[in-house]
């Protein structure tokens, strides 16, 4: 059940991402962590709940957050401005929309929070005991890393299993987990900041 | 040509689809999340409505149903990346007549607008 919801948000990334940008990204080696995270120069954050609780974040680069508005906007945009957090901040939104269509296929269901944005690289916290899976995305418009800081809810009150923890002992065809307890550069996954 | 309210917190999302909407001749008015979308559409009554679901203050389905108390006649679509079933089964029977996917077609968009006027 965990490796399904790691591939949900996957086939959402990559059917979002392709529909905005007219051509499908190209998803990296997917690695998990259980060490605090530092963001990216632009970070979109999603909260989840329902069976799968945690959250989602998007990380990029400003150039990358500049193109994607560019791109799904149809004008040049140059400044990191109220639109284009908005629209990045939305595509957060989306996929995150899309996987839980997905999940709801494969009896999961979620909820998900409005996106919140975090603009400055560097800026670091925790997801306390959730070992998260970071997937980049590679795309036209540049580097994107989803990082999903998930876990399974427990009904019965008993121990929750962080989805990357069932991803990690899954190795699926196509995409290869590799642990990393420590630290990764903030960036990592995304483009270096300018 | 008809007057739509815009639902929705994105900023992004309400210019991109209001430019879709006044190239095709409709007025467009605009609310940020649902709590503003019912006073908005007290005061300016408009034909249709296209709106969010995931939105802080109030979201979409509530305003929906506040909405349709105000007016039960009351022409809205739901225009959402929320398009789990249950969602879209309670957002049909809250009232809403049409439910729309994001990322959306252009054409998508329209079609609703079109079925909403009664086209």
């Amino acid at each position: 059940m965990h490796f399904g919801v790691v591939t949900a948000f996957v086939e959402a990334a990559v059917d979002v991402l392709a529909q905005e940008l007219g051509e499908p990204p190209q998803a990296g080696e997917m690695r998990t962590q259980r060490s605090t995270h530092a963001t990216e120069e632009v970070t979109v954050l999603v909260g989840v709940t329902g069976h799968v609780r945690g959250m989602v974040l998007y990380g990029m680069s400003e150039r990358t957050a500049l193109a994607l508005a560019s791109r799904m906007l149809g004008e040049r945009r140059t400044a990191l401005d109220e639109i284009v957090q908005s629209g990045v901040a939305e595509l957060g939104n989306v996929i995150t929309g899309i996987a839980g269509q997905v999940l709801e296929t494969r009896g999961i269901t979620i909820v998900i929070s409005p996106p919140a944005l975090l603009v400055g690289n560097g800026v670091t916290f925790s997801t306390v005991d959730i070992r998260r899976v970071t997937v980049p995305l590679v795309t036209q418009a540049g580097n994107l890393a989803m990082h999903l800081a998930l876990e399974a809810a427990s009904p019965q009150g008993g121990p929750h299993r962080s989805v990357a923890a069932e991803t990690s002992a899954l190795s699926p065809a196509g995409y290869s987990a590799t642990a990393a307890a420590e630290s990764t550069p903030a960036g990592a996954g995304a483009d270096a900041p300018r | 040509m008809a007057k739509v309210l815009l639902v929705d917190d994105a900023a992004f999302m309400r210019m991109r689809t209001a430019r879709l909407l006044t190239e095709q001749g409709h007025e467009v008015v605009e609310a940020s999340n649902g709590r503003e979308a019912v006073d908005v559409y007290i005061d300016q009554r408009p034909d249709a409505v296209l709106m969010d679901i995931t939105m802080p203050e109030m979201d979409g389905i509530e305003a929906l149903k506040a909405i349709r108390l105000l007016d039960p006649d009351a022409r809205v679509a739901m225009l959402t990346a929320m398009g789990q079933q249950s969602i879209v089964i309670e957002a049909i029977r809250a009232g809403a007549r049409d439910f729309v996917v994001k990322p959306f077609e252009k054409d998508r968009v329209l079609a609703a607008v079109h079925k909403l006027l009664g086209g």
